[in-house]
């Protein structure tokens, strides 16, 4: 193994760390979301007439599995094609 | 003489025991200034009233909420159980989980066909079980129809109906008497026709939905 393809490898299995540790502090999530659930403030009303806090959605996104899985075996697939391609070629006399 | 007072003694305590707020279920209601028969709408232009799905499997957890409300209710103030009708409806389109392949799937005709059955609806068929939590607060069981997916089943629901004066308070929501509502039910939604393959493994068959509305009678 030479010193491109240790770079090959060693790149890949970073982005693929890196991609797992952003979907795991992002909260284990299957799938992946494009907005998230926040509690909305109760006003002085909905608190007389019993009501619950209510959600609204916002724009947020979340990392799920699938991507990660897939981003995953994009980087996979590109480390397999450059590490051959950084493979030493041997002069033939 | 003492054994009748002893009788009519008795006799009170009973019906003390079994009608704690001193009224039969039947005729339990409201002690507001409103009196007669009063009509609530449930169409909130701004939003506010949500209905909330909840769907949890080993796999998923899906959180969903419609802030497209509609529907009427209307009761006597006093003798709420016997008169309450009514049906709260929503859009089956306005179903939002975060997801936004996954509400285009909702949407599509092997789940909830938003396109063949625009409504999701609940109509209250009987009241049973008036309890009075507070002089404008009653908690009641409902048997009504549920509809979806264009089948109609009926369910119970447990009900919380909270019933406050028109007051400057109020008027800071809409103006009116308002009345806020709260319940919580399950459906199944194999029983409404949604056979979809994924359902029991990514989402749940057992769905529970949560209302929270608030209506007001001048509308």
């Amino acid at each position: 193994m030479n010193k491109k393809q240790k770079i090959t490898i060693f790149s890949g299995l970073a982005a693929i760390t890196i991609s797992f540790a952003i979907w795991a502090l992002q909260g284990f999530h299957l799938f992946t979301h494009q907005k998230i659930e926040i509690q909305l403030p109760q006003s002085d009303v909905d608190k007389l007439l019993g009501q619950p806090p209510r959600y609204e959605w916002i724009n947020h996104f979340t990392l799920g599995l699938e991507y990660t899985l897939a981003f995953t075996a994009i980087v996979i697939s590109i480390s397999i094609v450059m590490f051959f391609l950084f493979k030493n070629k041997r002069k033939i006399n | 003489m003492k054994t009748s007072i002893k009788v009519i003694s008795l006799s009170i305590l009973f019906a003390v025991s079994i009608f704690p707020q001193g009224l039969p279920s039947g005729q339990a209601g409201f002690d507001v200034k409103a009196s007669g028969v009063q009509t609530f709408s449930f169409k909130d232009a701004k939003g506010r009233n949500q209905t909330t799905f909840t769907s949890i499997t080993a796999l998923d957890e899906v959180d969903g909420t419609s802030n497209e409300v509609d529907g009427k209710i209307s009761f006597d103030v006093k003798n709420v159980a016997a008169t309450l009708k009514g049906e709260i409806s929503i859009a089956t389109a306005s179903i939002h989980t975060g997801i936004t392949m996954r509400d285009k799937d909702l949407r599509a005709p092997k789940w909830l066909d938003a396109e063949q059955f625009p409504k999701i609806s609940f109509t209250i068929k009987k009241v049973t079980g008036v309890k009075k939590l507070a002089a404008n607060k009653l908690e009641l069981n409902l048997l009504g129809i549920f509809y979806l997916h264009g089948i109609k089943n009926e369910i119970p629901i447990s009900a919380t109906l909270t019933y406050l004066d028109e007051s400057p308070v109020t008027e800071t929501r809409e103006p009116g008497d308002l009345l806020g509502v709260t319940a919580k039910f399950q459906i199944m939604l194999s029983k409404f026709g949604v056979k979809n393959m994924v359902l029991g493994s990514r989402v749940a068959d057992k769905i529970d939905i949560g209302v929270n509305i608030v209506g007001t009678n001048k509308f």
